[in-house]
Protein backbone atom coordinates (compact mmCIF):
# COMPACT_ATOMS: atom_id res chain seq x y z
CA UNK A 1 0.00 0.00 0.00
CA UNK A 2 1.24 3.15 -0.93
CA UNK A 3 1.29 5.60 1.73
CA UNK A 4 3.39 8.38 1.54
CA UNK A 5 6.67 8.92 2.74
CA UNK A 6 7.96 8.51 6.31
CA UNK A 7 7.35 11.79 8.75
CA UNK A 8 8.50 10.40 12.73
CA UNK A 9 8.57 6.64 14.43
CA UNK A 10 7.23 6.50 17.97
CA UNK A 11 5.99 3.44 20.00
CA UNK A 12 2.79 2.60 21.22
CA UNK A 13 2.01 0.05 24.09
CA UNK A 14 -1.88 -0.28 24.40
CA UNK A 15 -3.33 -0.55 27.94
CA UNK A 16 -5.51 -3.04 26.71
CA UNK A 17 -4.79 -5.76 24.41
CA UNK A 18 -5.94 -5.11 21.00
CA UNK A 19 -6.14 -9.01 20.30
CA UNK A 20 -9.61 -10.67 21.62
CA UNK A 21 -7.48 -14.09 22.33
CA UNK A 22 -9.22 -17.40 23.52
CA UNK A 23 -9.92 -17.24 27.14
CA UNK A 24 -6.67 -19.46 28.51
CA UNK A 25 -7.65 -22.87 29.57
CA UNK A 26 -6.08 -23.12 33.38
CA UNK A 27 -5.45 -27.03 33.36
CA UNK A 28 -7.85 -28.64 35.60
CA UNK A 29 -6.40 -29.34 38.94
CA UNK A 30 -6.28 -33.44 38.96
CA UNK A 31 -8.29 -35.16 40.92
CA UNK A 32 -6.94 -36.38 43.87
CA UNK A 33 -6.25 -39.76 43.80
CA UNK A 34 -7.70 -42.54 46.45
CA UNK A 35 -6.20 -41.75 49.76
CA UNK A 36 -3.24 -44.08 50.61
CA UNK A 37 -3.58 -46.91 52.57
CA UNK A 38 -2.32 -46.73 56.64
CA UNK A 39 0.88 -47.45 57.21
CA UNK A 40 0.19 -50.58 59.06
CA UNK A 41 3.04 -50.79 61.90
CA UNK A 42 3.08 -53.53 64.45
CA UNK A 43 2.00 -52.26 68.16
CA UNK A 44 4.76 -52.14 70.72
CA UNK B 1 13.56 1.08 29.64
CA UNK B 2 11.96 3.76 27.47
CA UNK B 3 8.40 4.82 28.06
CA UNK B 4 5.93 4.55 25.40
CA UNK B 5 4.98 7.56 23.29
CA UNK B 6 0.80 6.69 23.57
CA UNK B 7 -0.63 3.80 25.15
CA UNK B 8 -3.81 3.45 22.49
CA UNK B 9 -3.39 1.64 19.19
CA UNK B 10 -3.43 3.50 16.05
CA UNK B 11 -6.70 2.82 14.18
CA UNK B 12 -6.09 2.19 10.49
CA UNK B 13 -8.02 1.68 7.18
CA UNK B 14 -6.58 -1.33 5.08
CA UNK B 15 -7.71 -3.67 2.33
CA UNK B 16 -7.86 -7.97 2.53
CA UNK B 17 -7.86 -10.72 0.74
CA UNK B 18 -10.69 -13.52 1.92
CA UNK B 19 -8.81 -16.58 1.31
CA UNK B 20 -9.35 -20.53 1.97
CA UNK B 21 -6.54 -21.32 3.74
CA UNK B 22 -5.86 -25.22 4.40
CA UNK B 23 -6.83 -24.08 8.47
CA UNK B 24 -9.84 -22.08 7.53
CA UNK B 25 -10.99 -18.76 5.77
CA UNK B 26 -8.80 -16.12 6.22
CA UNK B 27 -8.02 -12.53 5.76
CA UNK B 28 -4.79 -12.41 3.33
CA UNK B 29 -2.69 -9.44 2.96
CA UNK B 30 -3.10 -7.96 -0.79
CA UNK B 31 0.23 -7.18 -1.72
CA UNK B 32 2.27 -9.66 0.58
CA UNK B 33 0.55 -12.84 1.37
CA UNK B 34 0.94 -12.92 4.50
CA UNK B 35 -1.96 -14.78 6.30
CA UNK B 36 -3.41 -12.74 9.49
CA UNK B 37 -3.84 -15.34 12.18
CA UNK B 38 -7.05 -15.33 14.53
CA UNK B 39 -6.52 -14.46 17.75
CA UNK B 40 -3.62 -13.23 17.67
CA UNK B 41 -1.35 -10.16 16.30
CA UNK B 42 0.70 -10.13 12.77
CA UNK B 43 4.10 -9.51 13.76
CA UNK B 44 5.85 -7.55 10.95
CA UNK B 45 9.02 -9.03 9.25
CA UNK B 46 11.25 -6.84 6.42
CA UNK B 47 10.48 -9.23 3.26
CA UNK B 48 13.28 -6.91 1.60
CA UNK B 49 16.74 -8.74 0.34
CA UNK B 50 19.79 -6.88 -0.38
CA UNK B 51 23.24 -8.68 -1.98
CA UNK B 52 25.16 -10.59 0.43
CA UNK B 53 28.79 -9.11 0.00
CA UNK B 54 31.28 -10.83 -1.21
CA UNK B 55 29.00 -13.01 -3.02
CA UNK B 56 26.76 -10.66 -4.59
CA UNK B 57 24.85 -13.28 -6.87
CA UNK B 58 23.50 -14.24 -3.57
CA UNK B 59 20.70 -12.33 -1.68
CA UNK B 60 20.10 -12.24 2.12
CA UNK B 61 17.31 -10.68 4.34
CA UNK B 62 17.82 -7.42 5.50
CA UNK B 63 17.63 -8.52 9.22
CA UNK B 64 16.59 -5.23 10.37
CA UNK B 65 13.45 -5.04 12.77
CA UNK B 66 10.38 -3.80 10.80
CA UNK B 67 9.52 -0.77 10.40
CA UNK B 68 12.09 1.25 9.91
CA UNK B 69 12.29 4.84 8.20
CA UNK B 70 14.58 4.15 5.87
CA UNK B 71 12.49 0.76 4.30
CA UNK B 72 9.19 0.75 3.26
CA UNK B 73 8.42 -2.54 5.33
CA UNK B 74 6.22 -3.07 8.18
CA UNK B 75 2.58 -3.76 8.17
CA UNK B 76 0.17 -0.74 6.41
CA UNK B 77 -2.42 1.29 7.81
CA UNK B 78 -4.25 4.22 5.40
CA UNK B 79 -5.91 7.02 6.99
CA UNK B 80 -8.47 7.25 5.15
CA UNK B 81 -11.08 4.79 4.07
CA UNK B 82 -11.29 5.53 0.57
CA UNK B 83 -7.18 4.84 -0.03
CA UNK B 84 -7.43 1.75 1.63
CA UNK B 85 -10.98 0.94 -0.72
CA UNK B 86 -8.65 1.18 -3.96
CA UNK B 87 -6.96 -1.91 -2.77
CA UNK B 88 -10.16 -3.74 -2.75
CA UNK B 89 -11.50 -2.33 -5.88
CA UNK B 90 -8.06 -2.76 -7.51
CA UNK B 91 -6.82 -6.03 -9.67
CA UNK B 92 -3.34 -5.75 -7.87
CA UNK B 93 -3.85 -9.31 -5.88
CA UNK B 94 -3.11 -10.64 -9.98
CA UNK B 95 0.63 -9.78 -9.41
CA UNK B 96 1.49 -12.61 -7.74
CA UNK B 97 0.65 -16.03 -7.64
CA UNK B 98 -2.07 -16.29 -4.61
CA UNK B 99 -1.56 -19.17 -2.26
CA UNK B 100 -4.69 -20.32 -1.68
CA UNK B 101 -7.91 -19.69 -3.62
CA UNK B 102 -9.04 -16.37 -3.35
CA UNK B 103 -13.22 -16.27 -2.51
CA UNK B 104 -13.60 -12.45 -1.87
CA UNK B 105 -11.75 -9.26 -0.76
CA UNK B 106 -12.66 -6.98 2.54
CA UNK B 107 -11.58 -3.71 3.71
CA UNK B 108 -11.87 -2.81 7.39
CA UNK B 109 -10.08 -0.88 10.77
CA UNK B 110 -7.46 -2.32 11.96
CA UNK B 111 -5.08 -1.90 15.15
CA UNK B 112 -1.97 -1.12 14.84
CA UNK B 113 0.70 -1.15 17.99
CA UNK B 114 3.98 -1.39 18.60
CA UNK B 115 6.89 0.10 16.66
CA UNK B 116 4.98 3.21 14.32
CA UNK B 117 6.59 4.83 10.98
CA UNK B 118 4.14 7.71 10.37
CA UNK B 119 3.93 8.48 6.86
CA UNK B 120 1.42 11.22 4.87
CA UNK B 121 -0.90 9.13 4.20
CA UNK B 122 -1.04 6.37 7.09
CA UNK B 123 1.39 4.15 8.85
CA UNK B 124 3.73 1.28 9.26
CA UNK B 125 3.79 -0.36 12.28
CA UNK B 126 5.22 -3.34 14.02
CA UNK B 127 1.99 -5.38 15.21
CA UNK B 128 -1.68 -5.29 14.01
CA UNK B 129 -4.59 -6.77 14.39
CA UNK B 130 -8.20 -6.31 12.38
CA UNK B 131 -10.58 -4.36 14.46
CA UNK B 132 -13.72 -3.92 12.41
CA UNK B 133 -14.83 -6.44 9.40
CA UNK B 134 -16.62 -4.92 6.19
CA UNK B 135 -17.30 -7.43 3.18
CA UNK B 136 -19.13 -6.05 0.14
CA UNK B 137 -21.90 -8.07 -0.37
CA UNK B 138 -21.52 -8.32 -4.07
CA UNK B 139 -18.16 -9.78 -5.81
CA UNK B 140 -17.16 -10.07 -8.80
CA UNK B 141 -19.29 -13.07 -10.03
CA UNK B 142 -22.09 -14.44 -8.94
CA UNK B 143 -20.64 -18.03 -8.92
CA UNK B 144 -18.38 -17.26 -5.71
CA UNK B 145 -17.78 -20.66 -4.30
CA UNK B 146 -18.83 -18.86 -1.23
CA UNK B 147 -21.65 -16.10 -0.41
CA UNK B 148 -20.46 -13.11 1.04
CA UNK B 149 -23.55 -14.04 4.14
CA UNK B 150 -21.55 -16.94 4.64
CA UNK B 151 -18.04 -15.67 4.96
CA UNK B 152 -19.64 -13.23 7.78
CA UNK B 153 -19.58 -15.99 9.82
CA UNK B 154 -16.46 -17.71 9.02
CA UNK B 155 -14.62 -14.93 9.41
CA UNK B 156 -16.47 -14.58 13.15
CA UNK B 157 -13.33 -16.77 14.44
CA UNK B 158 -11.20 -13.82 14.54
CA UNK B 159 -13.45 -12.14 17.49
CA UNK B 160 -14.24 -9.01 16.01
CA UNK B 161 -17.60 -7.22 14.04
CA UNK B 162 -17.54 -8.54 10.52
CA UNK B 163 -20.45 -6.61 9.07
CA UNK B 164 -21.93 -6.72 5.16
CA UNK B 165 -22.11 -3.73 3.53
CA UNK B 166 -24.27 -3.42 0.21
CA UNK B 167 -21.84 -2.70 -2.43
CA UNK B 168 -19.86 -4.21 -5.15
CA UNK B 169 -16.47 -4.76 -4.71
CA UNK B 170 -15.10 -3.37 -8.00
CA UNK B 171 -16.26 0.25 -7.08
CA UNK B 172 -13.70 1.72 -4.88
CA UNK B 173 -16.14 4.79 -4.91
CA UNK B 174 -19.15 2.58 -3.80
CA UNK B 175 -17.47 0.70 -1.09
CA UNK B 176 -16.62 4.17 0.15
CA UNK B 177 -19.69 5.45 -0.09
CA UNK B 178 -21.68 1.96 1.26
CA UNK B 179 -18.78 2.52 4.65
CA UNK B 180 -20.18 6.13 5.09
CA UNK B 181 -23.92 4.67 5.32
CA UNK B 182 -23.02 2.32 7.35
CA UNK B 183 -21.22 5.15 9.62
CA UNK B 184 -24.40 7.54 9.58
CA UNK B 185 -26.65 4.22 10.57
CA UNK B 186 -24.50 3.62 13.97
Amino acid sequence: MEIGDPERTYTVEPLEDPVPREPSQDPKEAPEGEPAEPEKVEAE
Amino acid sequence: MKAPDYVEPIIAWRAWLVVAEVEGIRLSSVVYRNVWPPRCELEATCHRTVFAFPRIWQRKPTGHPAPTERCRCGIHGARDADHAASYVANELWQDEPLHWPLLHRAIGRVSLWGTLVECADGWRASCAYPQRIYLPAHGESDDAPVEPGQLVASLAGYGVPVELIDCDLTDGDAVVSALGMRAAAC
